[in-house]
């Protein structure tokens, strides 16, 4: 019991911030984004439990990916009937649904672009890199990155940005090779 | 809109911010594709991981290389080099009067800049020899020791054989070994000597045979004043040449501009004082290329360059 408790603390350090991220990115809602991320870190848990899983990563992913499509479909409908929403905020809805449904989790998670990811991060300034690390790999959030690091809480938001700025731009040439490259076989 | 736009996908947008984005998403087709990369370049920030991949020797010790064929024509082009110019059996004495070996019995490989060579002594040891490096060994070995000699920088993986040492030597110190693998660099014109023990078990000796140190697995020597010092290697990546990798640790952009011209024998000027002072560590594959690293060292520093394509010279400015 004690064992399964503290891999269960290993598992939540490990992936609850990521999760967070992702779930928020999705759902636009810090309480709802808490909510998937902690559902989907129990569903990974009894899963692993149960069996052997290939990719923590890529269960994770989609998990967290179905919750959020689910609760913006539902959002939808309660939003209509509750308050009238604007046409726009519709298509704001429809829209992420539509960018959700298009995330490819074994192109984000592949190989390649880890190794682009990692080699664009190892380029980036020191203290970027930092706040990036501080940010993703020990999973604190921005106001203990900005007291860790005595800096302001815009800093850290900076910092982040220009890391995901300079991911961009790597991707953009290796997906816009990796479209090339489709076309030329396809 | 960057900035704007990352808030958004954040999830952090209020309501007028998000009636903006869609607003600049819905007025151009282009717009939406800029959204989609930034919104991958987001995930992928969130679920990379491994960014400090972790020192484990077993990744050092297969010798991956990334681009097979690229490899192949690389070391067939330098061998071609080498068969045309240098493999030719040659006397001539290394570096003074301690080594009184017969040397006719020797071949001689040079590796030019911008390239390495794996080769295969005869008794199945490998070795990999860096840039403006070489190496000099014999046909056969003889039977009380094996013999090469390196103005460079190498590394070895040795077969093992109790009874037979095999000693590697460099202008100041002699490196004896019984079955090992390890990098040597000693360039005779820089002054410079350092060896890194992989695996096994080796001995260093100074020409006049008043200072020898052992090293154990994962530790390095480096001479430095005049002194070898031992230290646990800190980190493997300026080992990982034989795999086409080039490393900077905490290096301004001057030094990796110049080691830029070693390895791809091409000629740097720098014609502006605004180059930054940091330091700056990474690392490229040498297979990217010239312009590829140029390209990633713009991105934190602000110069432009161009290229001379008559001389092959790259102006920084």
């Amino acid at each position: 019991m004690e064992a399964v408790k503290q891999n269960f603390t290993q598992l939540y350090h490990s992936f609850h911030q990521r999760s967070f991220l992702f779930a928020k990115s999705l759902v636009h809602a810090d309480d709802v984004a808490e909510d998937i991320a902690m559902e989907s870190l129990v569903i990974l848990w009894e899963k692993m439990k149960a069996e052997e899983i290939q990719s923590v990563q890529s269960f994770l992913f989609r998990v967290i990916k179905n919750k959020a499509l689910d609760h913006l479909k539902h959002l939808k409908v309660r939003r209509r009937v509750v308050e009238a929403l604007d046409e726009w905020e519709e298509g704001e809805i429809d829209f992420r649904v539509e960018m959700i449904n298009g995330i490819n989790d074994e192109q984000i998670l592949s190989k390649e672009i880890r190794e682009i990811a990692e080699r664009t991060l190892e380029m980036l300034p020191s203290k970027t890199r930092e706040v990036f690390m501080l940010s993703r790999q020990e999973y604190l959030k921005g106001h203990e990155i900005a007291e860790r690091l005595g800096i302001s809480q815009k800093g850290v938001e900076y910092h982040i940005s220009k890391a995901i700025k300079a991911l961009r731009v790597s991707l953009k040439d290796y997906l816009l090779t990796l479209w090339m490259l489709l076309k030329f076989f396809s | 809109m960057e900035e704007l736009l990352i808030k958004y996908i954040s999830g952090s947008a209020d309501r007028s911010e998000k009636k903006e984005v869609m607003d600049w998403i819905n007025s151009d087709q282009n717009n939406r594709k800029e959204f989609e990369t930034l919104q991958k370049a987001y995930f992928v920030s969130i679920w990379t991981d491994d960014l400090e991949p972790e020192v484990i020797e077993d990744e050092i010790i297969p010798i991956k290389r990334k681009p097979v064929w690229n490899e192949i024509l690389k070391v067939a082009a330098v061998l071609l080099i080498g068969f045309s110019l240098f493999i030719n059996i040659k006397d001539y004495v290394f570096n003074g009067k301690t080594n009184n070996i017969e040397k006719e019995n020797f071949q001689s490989v040079h590796v030019p800049s911008g390239q390495r060579v794996e080769l295969s002594l005869v008794d199945g040891s490998k070795v990999w020899v860096n840039a403006n490096s070489k190496l000099d060994y014999p046909q056969t070995f003889n039977k009380d020791q094996r013999i090469v000699f390196l103005d460079g920088e190498g590394q070895f993986n040795i077969e093992h054989n109790d009874k037979i040492p095999f000693i590697v030597k460099t202008k100041d110190f002699d490196i004896q070994v019984l079955g090992t693998e390890f990098n040597v660099k000693a360039y005779s014109t820089k002054g410079k000597f350092e060896t890194a023990l992989l695996q096994g078990k080796v001995q260093i000796s100074s020409k006049d045979g008043q200072n020898k140190i052992t090293l154990k697995p994962n530790e390095e020597a480096i001479l430095e004043n005049g002194k070898l010092l031992v230290r646990p290697i800190q980190n493997l990546d300026p080992y990982r040449w034989v795999e086409g990798l080039m490393t900077f640790e905490n290096e301004s952009i001057e030094d990796i501009l110049l080691k830029m011209e070693d390895y791809f024998d091409i000629n740097i000027s720098i014609k502006t004082k605004n180059l930054n002072k940091k330091k700056y560590t990474g690392k490229f594959w040498i297979d990217d290329g010239v312009e590829d690293m140029l390209e990633v060292l713009q991105k934190t520093s602000d110069f432009k360059y161009s290229r001379n394509s008559d001389t092959n010279e790259y102006i920084i400015y």
